[in-house]
């Protein structure tokens, strides 16, 4: 029997369901396996396809994407972090910086959209709006001011707490159930609310790929049962969504971007260092502020190659006439870039080849996309080109997914159109 | 600033009362961590800006130099219309330094609940400079100076009004002039050591915890006095506060290194007691809850002349000349144009730390535009020169006579006091010429000569007549209440020099 909401009247409603990094692999896997047995009888109902994620395939340039149907020479959105203006300041551009206009501004709809990331701090629109990460102050993350008080009494959490993982994997995956538990709470009470399009994002999935991908793929890893009960539990609750829907409510489910094991950690400044085009301060820093005079060019996460320009940064070198002899330059040292005698750059994108719009003048001037396995790093602080860490998985740009129940989708569909299938 | 910079162009948000620290970010697995953390690998520490919203969450290292908010001024750069709450803006330095900033672009706010005009009429006195009642100063400033002062008449110790009004203006440096600023006030008798101590030590403490409640990110510029430190006869230099890096302890063929360790304080009053007292807590609110702070150790402060308070007569600030609340030029200058001889306490080889009041205020300009970083207790000596007593009444007189045809002598009392009469004076002043860009402009002749042109003028004159009987101390360390006895009376020119010399360390 179909649970039907109070509010539903003569028009269809609409569902969408987002799951933050979820490969299209793993969710057909999980529901082969019968693990995932809602999403398994969802694919026999509807369409599934793998989707491509924007460039850099980064959370919030992804979700800036899906929610704009617009590229980020458009949206403005470039990665997570971002230079202001004239300095070597980082800031993590949010729903502030976005320059394109998210679907939820059409006011002839009423909306309940819940997590979205990097739509912080919440917008005011008609309906409701909890911001996904990066939330610092939930009382800025939830619109209107009124939902404070119900997410409150929950103790809903935006995120798990990722500084736990460094401490304890048990506890990281404790926190992380219990923080999906509140997700759900949340979502129940809000089922309630009018609205003609609901939006749920689960963020959980992005961060336990991150710290125990390994778990995934090794069935004798330690954690292996807890990695996939994550998504049986994620499972229930889209079973339980989809319960809720009547016949001709419409249901689209996609990820953002796809993950894969990281084989090596690829730190580009320090490559950039050693060929001489970046010049750092003796003192090893994390800072951007470390960048001394006759720097040529810096790389920001996770593989976007500024060109130190004159006239943009403050000990810029880089000439406009300059500036195509520097970038033939850089493309050869990262194209060359080698480990264990295999290429580590797939792909070296010059700006104008991968973005258009208004913002494109702030885009970085290269993007690099990595062959398989390579997680590319803009950090200032390194000590060797190839290293590890405590992460486990890494973001991938092919695989990401996109599901309809109801509509058809695209060939070969990418992260800015899903927009089409939430305004038709 | 030898590369021609202004002192605060390197100072970054994480100088800037605008900055609101919002925890670390670790973005190498697109993660999030709320707890902050000041340092750690690949972790940002982020903060949002009051002012500049549409940057979202950023690190917190603009510099001053690049960051519009800031501009360009005679004395640094400034947070664009700063919001500076001064509490004891009717005092001396309060009401000067109000409007010395408002006419500068700084938004004031200020308190006041006149304890010092209170405390020098109990003592029988008032201020030789008549200054009017505050709302007609408040109207003058408004008319003379085209400036808005935003003041409230409240107790420092009223914490419930105190706080509504910080949360009301926010402000982005408050200023602490709202003590009873007087040793020998405070050694009157046990009342007057209590209620001194308790104004000062608990009104400060009270004022620790609204900042930490309301306005975290906020500088206090706490007014201490060099008088903390003493005069140690073994001549050790008087650091900024804390030992220098480089400070070595060595005992029984030991050494332990005492760089950043606070210095000995050797009070010698209960007013003095309070002000350590201050440091203290100070230094502990920094620590348990990253508040930021200058403990300013002022030198005597003289003079009456800023352009804002000569503007006109009813924007001038108050002058006291009375044994508690006049501080030692200005009581010369006083004696000379009423013909006391000058009173010299003992040998009268005391050496203090002087800085004319126009100096004064740009030294509190400069740090107010220079807020310390989170968490940072800082001390800065604030003097502009180091003079002996008996130097100082020679160059008053010197005026006096030569500019203003006057007959100046010059009167050595018992000293009512504790102190040592003669002893070495080696002081550290580093920070306020190197660090923040002060080059004191006015002399001590000058400033004097300034004073004179006012004090002679008729009216006051008549003041300072009318008044004359709380000129000479009574007022004695002991307990006793006594006129001190005149040991010898000279002319300016006529004692030979010798003894000690001050010292001034400025580089």
């Amino acid at each position: 029997m179909k649970l039907m909401t109070g509010n539903h009247g003569s028009e269809p409603k609409k569902v969408i369901i987002g799951i933050d990094g979820v490969p299209v692999d793993l969710i057909r896997d999980l529901a082969d396996r019968g693990r995932m047995p809602n999403v398994e009888s969802l694919l026999s109902e509807g369409e599934m396809s793998a989707m491509r994620a924007a460039i850099p395939e980064i959370s919030n340039v992804n979700w800036s994407s899906i929610v704009t149907g617009k590229n980020p020479g458009e949206h403005g959105i470039f990665g997570f972090t971002d230079l202001i203006k004239g300095t070597y300041t980082i800031n993590f551009p949010d729903r502030r910086a976005l320059k394109a206009s998210p679907f939820w501004e059409d006011e002839e709809r009423r909306y309940v959209i819940l997590n979205v990331p990097a739509m912080y701090p919440a917008p005011e629109i008609n309906g409701i709006f909890v911001s996904g990460f990066v939330s610092p102050q939930l009382g800025k993350a939830v619109s209107p001011d009124s939902t404070l008080n119900v997410l409150e009494k929950m103790d809903y959490q935006v995120d798990v707490d990722s500084e736990k993982a460094h401490k304890s994997k048990r506890l990281f995956l404790d926190q992380l159930f219990e923080t999906l538990e509140k997700r759900e709470k949340a979502y129940k009470h809000f089922w309630e609310e009018k609205w003609d399009v609901f939006m749920l994002v689960f963020t959980g999935s992005d961060r336990l790929e991150h710290f125990l991908f390994d778990a995934y793929i090794d069935e004798e890893h330690e954690y292996h049962e807890r990695f996939v009960e994550y998504f049986e539990e994620v499972d229930r609750i889209i079973g339980d969504i989809v319960d809720r829907l009547g016949e001709d409510d419409e249901l689209v489910m996609l990820s953002d971007h796809g993950m894969e094991l990281i084989k090596e950690n690829v730190n580009l400044n320090k490559v950039l260092e050693d060929e001489g085009i970046l010049k750092t301060g003796n003192k090893p820093s994390e800072r951007y502020r470390n960048i001394r005079e006759g720097t040529k060019a810096f790389v920001l996460d996770p593989g976007r190659v500024y060109l130190n320009k004159k006239d943009k940064y403050p000990r810029g070198k880089v000439g406009k006439d300059e500036e195509e002899v520097f970038l033939d330059e850089i493309m050869d040292v990262f194209e060359e870039l080698v480990c264990d005698g295999e290429k580590v750059i797939e792909e070296v994108h010059r700006k104008d080849e991968i973005y258009f719009g208004e913002e494109v003048e702030r885009a970085p001037d290269l993007v690099l996309t990595p062959a398989s396995g390579y997680n590319l790093k803009g950090s200032m602080r390194y000590e060797d080109v190839f290293e590890q860490n405590v992460f486990k998985g890494k973001h991938t740009l092919n695989d990401a997914f996109l599901y309809s129940k109801n509509s058809d989708l695209p060939e070969e569909p990418k992260v800015e159109d899903v927009r089409n299938l939430i305004d038709d | 600033m030898s590369d021609g910079k202004l002192h605060n162009a390197d100072n970054t948000c994480w100088n800037c009362p605008a900055a609101k620290f919002r925890g670390n970010v670790d973005f190498r697995g697109c993660g999030q961590s709320r707890r902050i953390v000041p340092k750690g690998e690949d972790k940002q520490l982020m903060i949002e800006c009051r002012r500049r919203d549409e940057l979202g969450h950023f690190e917190p290292n603009i510099t001053f130099e690049q960051c519009p908010e800031w501009e360009k001024m005679e004395y640094g750069y400034m947070l664009k219309n700063m919001k500076v709450m001064i509490l004891g803006m009717d005092g001396y330095l309060g009401w000067t330094l109000s409007l010395w900033l408002a006419n500068r672009g700084f938004e004031v706010s200020g308190i006041d609940d006149y304890t010092r005009r209170d405390c020098v009429m109990e003592k029988g006195s008032h201020t030789v400079v008549p200054i009017p009642r505050m709302t007609k100063k408040l109207e003058a400033a408004r008319d003379e100076l085209d400036i808005t002062l935003n003041f409230r008449k409240m107790d420092l110790n009223d914490r419930k009004k105190l706080r509504e009004f910080i949360e009301e203006v926010k402000p982005e440096s408050i200023v602490h002039y709202a003590e009873i600023p007087s040793p020998p006030y405070s050694m009157v008798d046990a009342e007057h050591a209590i209620e001194v101590q308790r104004n000062n030590v608990l009104g400060t403490l009270g004022l620790l915890h609204i900042m930490r409640d309301v306005v975290p990110m906020t500088s206090l510029l706490k007014l201490g006095t060099m008088g903390e430190y003493g005069s140690p006869l073994t001549g050790r230099p008087l650091f900024e506060g804390l030992f220098p890096n480089d400070a070595i302890l060595e005992w029984n063929d030991r050494e332990w290194s005492l760089g950043g360790e606070m210095t000995p304080r050797d009070p010698h009053s209960f007013y003095h007691v309070s002000k350590v007292q201050d440091t203290y807590n100070v230094y502990e609110a920094c620590k348990y809850w990253w508040l930021r702070s200058y403990d300013i150790m002022q030198g005597i402060i003289y003079g009456v002349h800023t352009d804002e308070v000569a503007a006109h007569p009813d924007l001038r600030t108050r002058l006291d000349y009375d044994e508690w609340f006049g501080t030692v030029i200005n009581r010369f200058v006083t004696q000379a144009v009423h013909g006391i001889p000058l009173t010299i306490y003992g040998e009268g080889e005391q050496i203090r730390g002087m800085i004319a009041l126009q100096d004064a205020m740009e030294c509190m300009t400069r740090l107010i535009v220079s807020p310390p970083e989170p968490g940072q207790y800082d001390v800065v000596n604030q003097v502009s020169g180091l003079h002996k007593i008996k130097d100082v009444a020679e160059t008053v007189a010197e005026v006096g006579n030569e500019k203003f045809d006057l007959d100046v002598t010059i009167q050595r009392l018992e000293n009512p006091r504790v102190e040592a009469e003669k002893h070495p004076m080696e002081v550290v002043s580093r920070k306020l010429p190197q660090e923040h860009g002060f080059d004191p402009k006015v002399s001590m002749e000058k400033e004097v000569e300034r004073m004179f042109d006012l004090l002679t003028k008729e009216e006051i004159k008549k003041r300072i007549k009318e008044k004359k009987h709380v000129i000479m101390p009574r007022t004695r360390w002991s307990g006793e209440k006594k006129e001190s006895g005149v040991l010898e009376v000279y002319k300016p020119g006529e004692k030979e020099k010798g003894g000690y010399e001050g010292r001034l360390d400025t580089e």
